[in-house]
């Protein structure tokens, strides 16, 4: 017997001897000391562990004390076999190249003498293959579940044959708003518009087809609706796959609401910017066509009265040209936005803006009623705030009725700060903006009847509007026509 | 010989260079201006519901603006067939414009109810030839 080394318990020799003729030439089998000390290993044994019977003879049993059993299983190991009791149960290894192994084992202790000495004969059997494949599937199975349960931007959701929902991830959750307990059993179409709420899941299927060959898209673009009610949009993909016969459906959807939102935004502002190209190259070139019209005239005119006439004209058609040219710089400047936020100082900003209209007719016979609170370090653009306040009491002064007996011009400007944000008011007791009107003065290019002839460029409300919500703020008008009208804008403050 | 003009443009000093160019070279016409396109329209629509148009004002060529607030150019001319009257199918129509976009012009040429488009500013040379155009026809 090879793996037999240098010395032979009695009692040993004896158990080898009685094992050999109950156990087959392919067991597995070692014998160890009360203390877990290798006694014995069979040449089986030594094969699989991949060592040399003469280094583990005389040594601790490995497996026996492993690191890679947890505390209690060895501790119950022990004191099972303490008591005089078979154990059984799975041991583990790591072997030399890396691999585990793991061994089905039956331990006999084995009395002998009259003390309580024991000796084990500890039987295995190699499962380490079957071991491997299970832990393998169970950490797949774990992967997969941790991914499927982690995806939180996107939405899976399982259906039966029937189409009812079997599985519902946390994406499905915050994007419909439904817990798992709510939703599981339900069908799939409680997820859908009114325009699909009869929808079986063959209708999404002959639905995705169809898209595919119009729009040569793998993916279908539709809207959902929450549990609150509200529509949204998502992109949808949806697959089948059958189980032991049974028929499953997966619906893979991503909410696109953002982006179509985005995308909305996108075609809106391409619009105006084509529309400002547009009008722009127009109203660019109208007052230069102008003028060329009255020097042909001048040219030909004799008389140096008709001369003087027009020529005032030619300087009224360039003023014209000027307001259009500070429009447009204007404009220019909220595509500069910089990111660069300082401290506004109201009162002075005012101020340089009542200057810079002084020249304005009708500036002096206007009371300007300025009323600003101390707005505690409010950061934003002082550049666009200029804009903003330049142009609304600029349109002010041009709406406001001449000074009479009965009549006294005012222009309020207020400024408020809360917490959260600064509130900004430009009122006036001029001519007011028809009712008809009031939804259409932001829109770019916009000229209302009355400022038809004022030489306005229907730039200044769109750029101001845009200004503010280029700060996040918004801007509401109240006005109603011969009272005056009221601006207020809400600019929150940022942190 | 006598022409009646409808110059229609919200610039009422374009409307100004407009008619003096044309004086300029037929001191005997008429004019009826416009700085709103919606007016002219329903000027012409009163013509067409007229019985008898004599002591009123009948254009014989329309000058157009295409740039004007509230209704534009093109916008006026669509309403314009609306009409679809017989009685003003005689009048002639160019718009007037400033414009560079190349669109603009070509919808102009294009436009059934157009009869040409013209470049700002007027000039004597054009508005006899588009005169004359008028006459012949």
């Amino acid at each position: 017997m090879k793996a037999l080394k240098h010395f032979w318990l009695d009692k040993t020799n004896e158990i080898v001897e009685s094992s050999k003729s109950i156990l087959n030439t392919n067991s597995i089998y070692t014998i160890t000391d009360s203390k877990g000390i290798i006694e014995y290993a069979n040449d089986n044994f030594c094969k699989i562990l991949d060592c040399n019977v003469n280094t583990i003879i005389g040594e601790r049993h490995e497996l026996m004390n492993s690191e890679f059993q947890s505390i209690e299983e060895n501790e119950n190991l022990w004191s099972t076999l303490k008591e005089g009791e078979e154990w059984r149960g799975v041991l583990t290894d790591k072997l030399k190249n890396g691999e585990s192994i793991s061994l089905k084992t039956t331990i006999f202790p084995i009395k002998y003498g009259n003390q309580n000495k024991f000796k084990f004969l500890s039987i295995y059997e190699d499962i380490s293959k079957c071991m491997t494949l299970n832990q393998k599937i169970d950490k797949d199975e774990a992967l997969y579940k941790f991914i499927y349960k982690s995806i939180k931007i996107g939405i899976i959701i399982v259906t039966d044959d029937n189409g009812s929902i079997i599985k519902w991830n946390e994406g499905a959750e915050k994007a419909f708003g439904y817990s798992e307990f709510e939703i599981l059993g339900q069908h799939f179409s409680v997820l859908m518009i009114e325009k699909h709420k009869n929808s079986k899941i063959s209708d999404l299927l002959g639905l995705l087809k169809r898209y595919k060959t119009v729009k040569k898209s793998e993916v279908l673009e539709l809207k959902c609706l929450n549990k609150q009610g509200e529509e949204f949009s998502v992109e949808l993909i949806v697959n089948k796959w059958d189980i032991e016969g049974k028929r499953y459906t997966i619906l893979k959807m991503l909410d696109i609401t953002k982006r179509v939102t985005f995308q909305n935004k996108l075609k809106q502002k391409t619009k105006e910017l084509e529309l400002f190209f547009y009008r722009s190259a127009h109203d660019l070139n109208a007052p230069f066509s102008s003028a060329q019209g009255l020097i042909n005239l001048i040219k030909e005119e004799e008389s140096i009265e008709k001369i003087q006439i027009l020529i005032e004209m030619l300087e009224k058609t360039i003023n014209h040209a000027k307001v259009f040219s500070d429009g447009l710089s204007n404009a220019s400047l909220i595509s500069k936005l910089s990111n660069e936020l300082k401290i506004i100082d109201f009162p002075t900003l005012v101020d340089d803006v009542l200057k810079m209209l002084k020249r304005e007719s009708k500036f002096e016979n206007i009371k300007f009623n300025v009323d600003i609170e101390n707005c505690h370090s409010f950061k934003s653009n002082p550049d666009l705030l200029l804009v903003v306040f330049k142009n609304l009491i600029q349109n002010a002064i041009k709406y406001s009725y001449v000074q009479s007996e009965c009549h006294a011009p005012f222009i309020d400007i207020k400024v408020t700060s809360s917490d959260n944000e600064v509130v900004i008011l430009i009122g006036d007791n001029g001519k007011g903006i028809a009712k008809k009107e009031l939804n259409k003065i932001f829109k770019l290019y916009y000229r209302t009847e009355a400022e038809h002839c004022l030489g306005t460029n229907g730039l200044g409300l769109y750029i101001v509007k845009n200004i503010v919500e280029s700060l996040n703020g918004k801007i509401k008008v109240e006005s109603e026509i011969n009272k005056g009208a009221c601006f207020v804008i809400k600019i929150p403050r940022t942190i | 010989m006598k022409i009646n003009y409808m110059l229609i443009d919200d610039r009422e000093i374009d409307l100004f260079i407009n008619q003096k160019i044309i004086e300029k070279f037929s001191t005997e016409s008429n004019f009826k201006t416009f700085t709103k396109a919606k007016l002219a329209l329903e000027y012409l629509d009163s013509l067409d519901n007229q019985a008898s148009l004599e002591s009123m004002f009948f254009p014989d060529i329309i000058l157009l603006d295409i740039n004007m607030p509230e209704m534009n150019g093109f916008q006026f001319l669509n309403k314009f067939s609306e009409l679809n009257s017989e009685k003003l199918n005689t009048i002639k129509i160019y718009m007037l414009s400033s414009t560079t976009n190349l669109k603009d012009i070509i919808d102009a040429e294009q436009h059934s109810a157009c009869s040409g488009f013209i470049d700002k500013p007027l000039s004597v040379r054009r508005i006899q030839q588009i005169t004359q155009e008028f006459v012949l026809d």
